[in-house]
């Protein structure tokens, strides 16, 4: 019997090896390449996160591969145990007699559930494009943490939470033209934006202040004799640099760039022949981040789709057949979308990669699903049998690698911080709609695109 | 599939050493991730190369970083600005001047330091005018008693002694000059003060005993009149030695004294201009008082060596000036005066200090690029001296990016850690109920160890942990199982087979 089992082990190596490296590596590389559209990500962290995902990915394969296979193969080559038999259940399983159904009605309404998937996924789709994007860093992180409550009773007090800088230099940055294009422009922002800009401070205000409010005549001097640590928060050693910093309230995302914006219009408008300004300052760069967020966003998705279907065609060389696996998950796309917008949940730079993550997950299923498909067909079956075969039994194995996904992805939901939880709900949600789309919207497309797709029906099984 | 044969032949002939190397190998990948650092800074939101995150580069290299901000609060705005929390701060900013990344401390400390430094260096100047005036009366007088000495010779030099008695005056006006500087500043008071007007004091008794001589020798009316003027100049020389030792004990009345000394000097100078018209008096009866001309020469004489010491020792007194230098307010009179104007205004320089009556705040501005770990060493030097040093009356508070940032990455560690045993805990969970196979769990432990090597290669690559590559370990978690479920499943599927072996 031991004896047995050692010569079992061989063989059982060999076909492991033979029939599930192929198709994990498969997997992976659909998986692999819709992470990979991550790279193309503006915001520096998604690359980070796309890098991290891709090795993760494939030394995950590689230990799967040179440790899991080889210690089960040491167990039974060199330690054989009697027993630990599993009982092969006989008869129909529940879940069988259930694929079945769904399957079945699926086909029957094949035409409803397309029109229905793609119209939901459309009006998701508009309103993903009206969904706001958060960049506020402070929102991702625990809310109830000291500090963050700190920070904002230090705001309530200062009255202004974020900054703009000007930053102007020129030869000489105490020239009398340039300390009274410093002084208006210091004296004109509050004008120009009442709404927004708090305060501002510059070397010529702090020389207002040692002068009851007047412009004094012998600036320099007086800037000579004052004090280093006080000056250089102004101007710089060299004299050939200033500041002038902008004190602003809170704004959203949408109002800070176009203030961004009106400002370094003004700025340039107004600007002295002696001095090159620029605006500068976190604010500027939260608004550079919305933008690569915002239009960073769609590019991820739609690489991911090419790239995916680049791979597939690679593999398949059939163009229909490339797409079709994409096609439920297109779907999610749009759902996925139109949650959020339903909702009001925010775009952070996490869930900016939802697609192409969604589209690296779940291809996984539905490229199973298909190939069980055609590989039916080409036993001889008609559309409608090999579908309700390829459910029945790719069912169960796609809904077995969807828990153990949801599983992972669940320990996302309790971190306390804000983006992951986040992120976690909607990956979750995702995942559960590529299983949804799997077992009926898949089908419908099966059935609809088949004879887009020439299948090789074996000679005894053709009719006449 | 050529690769698939090979890979098979190495697994059958050496499995137990190809078990080892792999475990060796996720050993020698896992050391990287000691060297994994969290990163919460810009650079993780904003690539390097645009303008806008090279902008805000240049913009933190030329006026600083990020900046802690330490809060001062109180209930009642007496208790805020007090000497016990100026001290406070000035121990703290001493602690903090270790740092060289820091780029700049702005307190009411540092402001009221700044307003010591200017006091000082207007004080110091006033020491000055007064030594300069000081010496000149003193030059002058011994010219005048010169000249009178002359007189008895019996040469006129009568119109040159108008001229020394201008000199007299432009001397007593720089005095003046200077001691209206002094009374600006309100300076910490120097040991050497009270010797200046123990000098002072020293000369006025001097000029009292020669006008004493002189009345005993003058006798007639006109004469009487200058020595009237003579022994008021006394008086007030007198006087302003005392109160200037009266000063020097008692500093916070420092400001005071100048202006009674100003006072003081003017009388002098119209004194004086009363002595010009009168000596012109006295020239034209020179003859008879050639005797009582002697004596008052001699004084004068001796007064003006007295001055020129007087001046001489002041002089030295300011080139040991580091019993000058600045030093916080002992008092809260001396304190009140620096802060406030003299409407009992806050003086605008304390604006950016004071956000408004309950709370002042402490700016410690970085260099720009100072790494996280200096920044969590400043906090935390920060709250340290807090928490040894409480104030009675006033709270505080440390607070800033850097300190947010830092208390983020802690988090940040926390929340891996309950990922990690969740996603673990999950996995048993899910392994138990739809994976019916012998070792169900080996598929998470194998996972685990591809976690471990993906955190080691991280640190090699040196990719930064942030808030989002967080979420990679629940992902990696629930994707790699699903791969490990497909290999075992299908390899116990094969075991399970009443197949003929080969």
């Amino acid at each position: 019997m031991k004896n047995k089992i050692q010569k079992q082990s061989i063989t059982s190596l060999k076909n492991t090896l033979k029939h599930m490296v192929p198709a994990v590596f498969t997997a992976i590389i659909a998986t692999g390449l819709g992470f990979i559209a991550l790279f193309t990500s503006p915001v520096p962290m998604i690359k980070d996160f796309g890098k991290m995902l891709t090795i993760g990915i494939g030394i995950s394969f590689v230990v799967g591969l040179f440790i899991l296979i080889p210690i089960l193969f040491t167990r039974d080559r060199f330690f054989p145990k009697e027993g630990g038999k599993i009982n092969k259940k006989h008869g129909k399983a529940k879940s069988d007699v259930i694929l079945e159904k769904i399957t079945k009605k699926v086909v029957s309404l094949k035409w409803l559930v397309i029109i229905l998937a793609i119209i939901t996924s459309g009006i998701g789709i508009w309103g993903d494009l009206n969904t706001g994007v958060e960049t506020d860093v402070e929102t991702f992180m625990p809310q109830n943490n000291q500090e963050l409550k700190d920070i904002h009773k230090l705001r309530d007090i200062l009255g202004t939470t974020d900054q703009v800088s000007i930053m102007y230099s020129g030869k000489n940055v105490l020239e009398d033209n340039t300390i009274k294009w410093t002084d208006t422009m210091t004296e004109s922002l509050k004008n120009e934006f009442p709404n927004v800009v708090v305060d501002t401070k510059s070397i010529t205000s702090v020389l207002k202040q040692t002068n009851n409010g007047e412009l004094p005549e012998n600036s320099v001097e007086i800037i000579n004799n004052m004090p280093k640590d006080q000056l250089k928060l102004f101007i710089n050693e060299g004299k050939t640099k200033g500041v002038i910093t902008v004190g602003i309230k809170h704004l959203e995302a949408s109002e800070l760039k176009s203030f961004i914006s009106n400002l370094e219009s003004f700025v340039t408008q107004n600007q002295a022949d002696s001095v090159s300004t620029t605006v500068t300052g976190k604010s500027v760069l939260d608004v550079e981040m919305v933008s690569s967020l915002t239009t960073g966003r769609h590019k991820m998705t739609l690489i991911g789709i090419g790239l995916v279907f680049l791979g597939l065609l690679v593999i398949y060389r059939h163009p229909v057949k490339a797409f079709i696996p994409l096609l439920p998950i297109l779907f999610i796309i749009g759902w996925s979308g139109g949650i959020m917008y339903l909702f009001d949940i925010h775009y952070t730079p996490l869930t900016a990669t939802l697609g192409a993550l969604i589209i690296g997950i779940g291809t996984e299923f539905t490229i199973l699903i298909m190939e069980r498909f055609y590989e039916e067909r080409e036993k001889g079956l008609s559309s409608y049998e090999s579908i309700i075969m390829a459910n029945k039994k790719i069912g169960k194995s796609v809904f077995a690698s969807g828990m153990s996904v949801i599983g992972g992805f669940s320990a996302l939901l309790v971190s306390d911080f804000v983006i992951l939880s986040n992120f976690g709900m909607m990956t979750l949600l995702n995942v559960f709609f590529a299983l949804i789309s799997t077992i009926i919207v898949m089908p419908a497309i099966l059935i609809i695109l088949d004879k887009f797709i020439k299948v090789k029906i074996p000679m005894e099984t053709q009719g006449i | 599939m050529k690769v698939l044969n090979r890979i098979f032949v190495l697994i059958k002939n050496n499995s137990m050493k190809l078990i080892l190397l792999s475990i060796v190998s996720i050993f020698v990948l896992a050391i990287g991730a000691a060297s994994v650092n969290l990163a919460t800074g810009n650079e993780t939101l904003i690539e390097k190369d645009t303008k806008a995150f090279q902008d805000n580069l240049e913009l933190e290299k030329e006026f600083g970083g990020e900046s802690i901000i330490v809060l001062y609060e109180s209930e009642n705005p007496k208790d805020l600005l007090t000497i016990e929390s100026i001290q406070h701060m000035e121990k703290l900013e001493e602690k903090l001047n270790a740092y060289d990344e820091i780029y700049t401390i702005i307190s009411p400390n540092t402001m009221i330091q700044q307003i010591s430094v200017k006091q000082s260096e207007k004080y110091l100047e006033g020491l000055n005018d007064v030594t300069a005036g000081l010496e000149k009366m003193g030059t002058t007088l011994k010219e005048i008693s010169d000249k009178l000495g002359k007189n008895i010779g019996g040469n006129q030099g009568n119109d040159n002694l108008e001229l020394n008695f201008e000199n007299l005056n432009s001397g007593i006006s720089k005095m003046i000059e200077g001691q209206k500087k002094l009374s600006d500043g309100t300076g910490q008071l120097v040991t050497g003060y009270s010797n200046i007007g123990n000098q002072l004091y020293q000369a006025s008794i001097n000029l009292k005993n020669l006008s004493d001589q002189l009345g005993k020798s003058l006798t007639k009316p006109e004469q009487q009149k200058q020595l009237q003027q003579l022994s008021q100049m006394t008086k007030q020389l007198e006087e302003l030695s005392k109160q200037m030792v009266v000063a020097s004990e008692k500093g916070a009345k420092l400001n005071e004294v100048p202006k009674n000394t100003i006072t003081g000097l003017s009388n002098m100078q119209q004194g004086l201009n009363g002595q010009i018209s009168s000596m012109n008096q006295l020239n034209s009866k020179k003859a008879t008082q050639l005797n009582e001309l002697k004596t008052l020469a001699n004084g004068l004489s001796e007064m003006g060596n007295q001055l020129i010491v007087i001046s001489e020792n002041l002089n030295t007194m300011i080139a040991y000036s580091d019993n000058m230098t600045p030093a916080l307010p002992k008092t809260q009179k001396t304190l009140n005066k620096m802060i406030y104007d003299d409407n009992g205004n806050l003086r605008d320089i304390f604006s950016g200090v004071m956000a408004d009556e309950n709370n002042m705040l402490m700016i410690v501005k970085f260099k720009g690029g100072v790494n996280d770990s200096t920044k969590s060493e400043v906090a935390g030097t920060i709250q340290n001296h807090l928490n040894n040093n409480e104030l009675s009356e006033v709270s505080t508070l440390v607070s800033g990016k850097p300190v947010l940032d830092d208390s983020i990455r802690t988090s940040m560690r926390d929340s891996m850690k309950k990922m990690m045993g969740l996603s673990i805990l999950f996995m048993i969970i899910v392994l138990t109920v739809i994976f019916k196979v012998k070792w169900r769990l080996l598929p998470l432990i194998v996972i685990m160890l591809a976690v471990i090597a993906t955190i080691g290669l991280m640190g090699w690559l040196s990719i930064p942990m942030t808030m989002v590559s967080m979420a990679v370990f629940p992902i990696l978690i629930g994707l790699g199982i699903d791969y490990a479920i497909q290999f075992q499943s299908r390899y116990t599927e094969e075991m399970e087979k009443e197949g003929e072996t080969e």
